[in-house]
């Protein structure tokens, strides 16, 4: 019997374009054409940088260093044109395709001769505001990063002929470890937590906040149908209408979770891998998940897999709820938006702060809302080591569940889900009255 | 003669409203019976509360026995209801709609085969519901409502918003099923001509107040009447 509710809650629920559009193509879609929007214009910037670039050089020093430093450019593989004693701004504004000039002033090779510091000038005219102007200027500074490295070998070699400048430009290898909560991170995952930590917060907020715009809508459209009284007539317990209710709240939600990873996999690497293909480069970060997961103990996996569980089956209930009171989808999802703060504040503030920033009454408070947040913060607490805070959120979140789920199915044995919109718009009314 | 529905001093207040004023009356089984009374009297709430959606202030309500307080899931088993302003899900199609209440109801193939008849909606019948018509979705509706065969069928208006040759179909399909298969039904209705044809008894509601009860024949008889529009209008007044 709950199997044929389910298929027709799955049924009427997924043929409807505007839940199919906000429920799966708008996640993958939106990820994927903003991977690839981004996977391209990286690309194509840094290609057009790296590849085709011209570098345009304003020579007013005419000295052995930077003869040596613009025959280094050369060898890099860049084209070089080269303007003597002139004003690098002139080139800049009358070359038309002279976006970044660099120059190196009068006096650069005697300064470098007698000790002394010397100065390359970058001149940079940048005609819009794409991200490709500002990468071009940043692939400009490396250079010259390049070039001033360069030049200090030649001078080491110079000074000293039998030392290896290599060795004294860089006689320390760094090796960085670092530990959370006593356990290694990998090294090739360093540079992408505080990427991973926002995923792992902004993750169950948006399969929060998906559940009970779901599950709000399955009541609603009910009552917007009009078929809630003939299914409150069949010859089926309301506690197995309810059941079904949340098992097709469930399945659509796995649906969508499964479309968001889909989508957000490829929108967090697709930029990345761009970085692979570029020509001269040494290559960017690539992502390489498999090395987080030496990171979690089976403990933390399992009561987060508890935790998200329960906290489906809790907003699921509620939102049925709010649903059940509201005589149309529209005015459902007007009913669901407030709750959304209790969601993303805290949300946002785990996002930023360990749980050993807050205080112990915040840390309270924190539990007291956790129905809502719990995965969150049972992840959190387990992976920074504060264990209690993952057994409180999660008891409460059980306990939770239990009531919301109680609690919807007391309220659909009674009159009130059809009699409350009666008597909310008769209030109504009498206030207007008033 | 068994009592298909037995009702008690029945007494609901909405609020300070009071719906339904003592009101007692009963339905043999395999009768078809009319409520009939102007807007707001309380034919609306009389049959929800049958159908265990609203529950009663005071008084006593039994279908085949079983108290619709006290056993509302026997009493779920026993009936079929089609409120006024029904929908359907939009995005099933008909035969998906009847083959899902089929499986409800655990009715054999050939129920829902009668069922489809009974909706006669040609090729549509595997169309989404979203593109029918008013009329079409009544039909289906009333299909629904009559092909699970229930003991007692409640509807609430069958056939409004059908033209007159649908109205004329779906009244000689609750009258067909009615008597073959003894089923019970209680209906309300605006439409005199229909009770007339339709009713074995008719019940006359005012105010939440049964005013009169009897066959067609017995109430044009005791008015002195021509017609059960006459009997209305002189039992529960015109408009002012």
């Amino acid at each position: 019997m709950i199997k044929e509710l389910v298929i027709k809650e799955l049924k009427n629920t997924l043929r409807d374009k505007r839940m199919l559009l906000s429920l799966i193509i708008v996640p993958l879609l939106m990820f994927i054409i903003m991977g690839g929007i981004m996977r391209f214009a990286m690309t194509t910037t840094f290609k057009e940088a790296l590849e085709k670039r011209t570098i345009y050089v304003v020579n007013n020093d005419l000295n052995k260093y930077s003869e040596i430093a613009i025959n280094y450019i050369k060898e890099k593989g860049f084209e070089v044109k080269v303007f003597e004693n002139t004003d690098a701004k002139e080139v800049l504004s009358e070359v038309e395709e002279a976006d970044v000039v660099i120059e190196f002033p009068e006096g650069f090779s005697y300064n470098l001769s007698n000790g002394l510091k010397a100065r390359i000038l970058t001149y940079a005219s940048i005609k819009g505001l794409s991200i490709g102007g500002y990468a071009v200027l940043g692939k400009v500074s490396g250079l010259i990063n390049e070039i001033s490295a360069y030049l200090s070998k030649v001078l080491v070699k110079e000074v000293a002929s039998n030392v290896n400048p290599e060795f004294i430009l860089d006689p320390i290898a760094s090796e960085p470890h670092m530990f959370i909560s006593g356990k290694e991170v990998p090294e090739t995952f360093i540079g992408m937590l505080g990427f991973f930590s926002a995923g792992i917060i902004v993750a169950p907020l948006v399969l929060v906040a998906t559940t009970i715009g779901v599950s709000s809508s399955m009541i609603a459209v009910e009552n917007e149908e009009r078929t809630l009284e003939v299914l409150l007539t069949l010859p089926i317990s309301r506690f197995k209408i309810l059941l079904s209710k949340l098992i097709g709240v469930a399945i659509l939600v796995l649906i969508a979770t499964l479309s968001f990873i889909v989508g957000f996999t490829f929108y967090i690497t697709a930029p990345m891998t761009a970085f692979e293909e570029l020509p001269g480069s040494e290559g960017g970060p690539s992502f390489e998940p498999s090395p987080i997961l030496t990171l979690f103990d089976i403990q933390t996996i399992v009561l987060t897999g508890i935790a998200v569980f329960f906290t489906l089956i809790a907003v699921g209930a509620l939102g049925l709820l709010l649903g059940s009171i509201a005589p149309d989808v529209r005015t459902a999802q007007t009913y669901i938006g407030p709750l959304s703060f209790i969601v993303f504040i805290p949300g946002m503030m785990l996002m930023f702060l360990d749980l050993s920033k807050f205080t112990i009454l915040a840390q309270i408070v924190l539990i007291a809302i956790s129905p809502f947040i719990s995965p969150i913060l049972v992840f959190k607490s387990l992976f920074e080591g504060i264990p209690w805070i993952a057994y409180a959120s999660l008891t409460w979140t059980i306990a939770f569940t239990l009531i919301m789920v109680a609690i919807a199915a007391k309220f659909m044995e009674t009159e009130k889900i059809l009699t409350l919109q009666f008597a909310l718009r008769m209030r109504g009314l009498r206030k207007k009255a008033k | 003669m068994t009592i298909a529905v037995e009702i008690y001093d029945l007494v609901k207040f909405y609020g300070k409203v009071k719906a339904l004023d003592r009101l007692t009356f009963k339905v043999n089984e395999g009768e078809i019976f009319g409520l009939v009374g102007p807007n707001g009297a309380g034919k609306t709430t009389t049959l929800r509360i049958i159908a265990t959606l609203l529950k009663p202030s005071s008084g006593i309500v039994r279908v085949f026995g079983y108290d619709v307080i006290e056993k509302p899931d026997e009493v779920r088993k026993l009936i079929s209801y089609l409120p006024e302003e029904a929908g359907a899900y939009r995005f099933l199609t008909g035969k998906e709609y009847l083959e899902f209440m089929g499986k409800i109801y655990h009715i054999p193939r050939d129920f829902i085969e009668e069922g489809i008849e009974i909706a006669s909606l040609g090729d549509a019948i595997d169309r989404q519901i979203r593109t029918y018509s008013k009329g079409m979705k009544r039909r289906l509706l009333v299909a629904r409502a009559l092909m699970v065969k229930p003991r007692l069928a409640i509807l609430d208006e069958p056939t409004s918003g059908l033209d007159v040759a649908h109205a004329l179909y779906v009244r000689n399909a609750i009258r067909k099923y009615a008597k073959e298969y003894s089923v019970t039904v209680i209906l309300s209705s605006h439409n005199m001509l229909e009770v007339e044809y339709l009713c074995d008894r008719v019940a006359l509601i005012n105010e939440g107040r049964i005013v009169d009860i009897g066959t067609t024949e017995e109430l044009i008889k005791r008015y002195g009447v021509r017609n059960l529009e006459e009997v209305f209008i002189k039992a529960i007044g015109g408009v002012a």
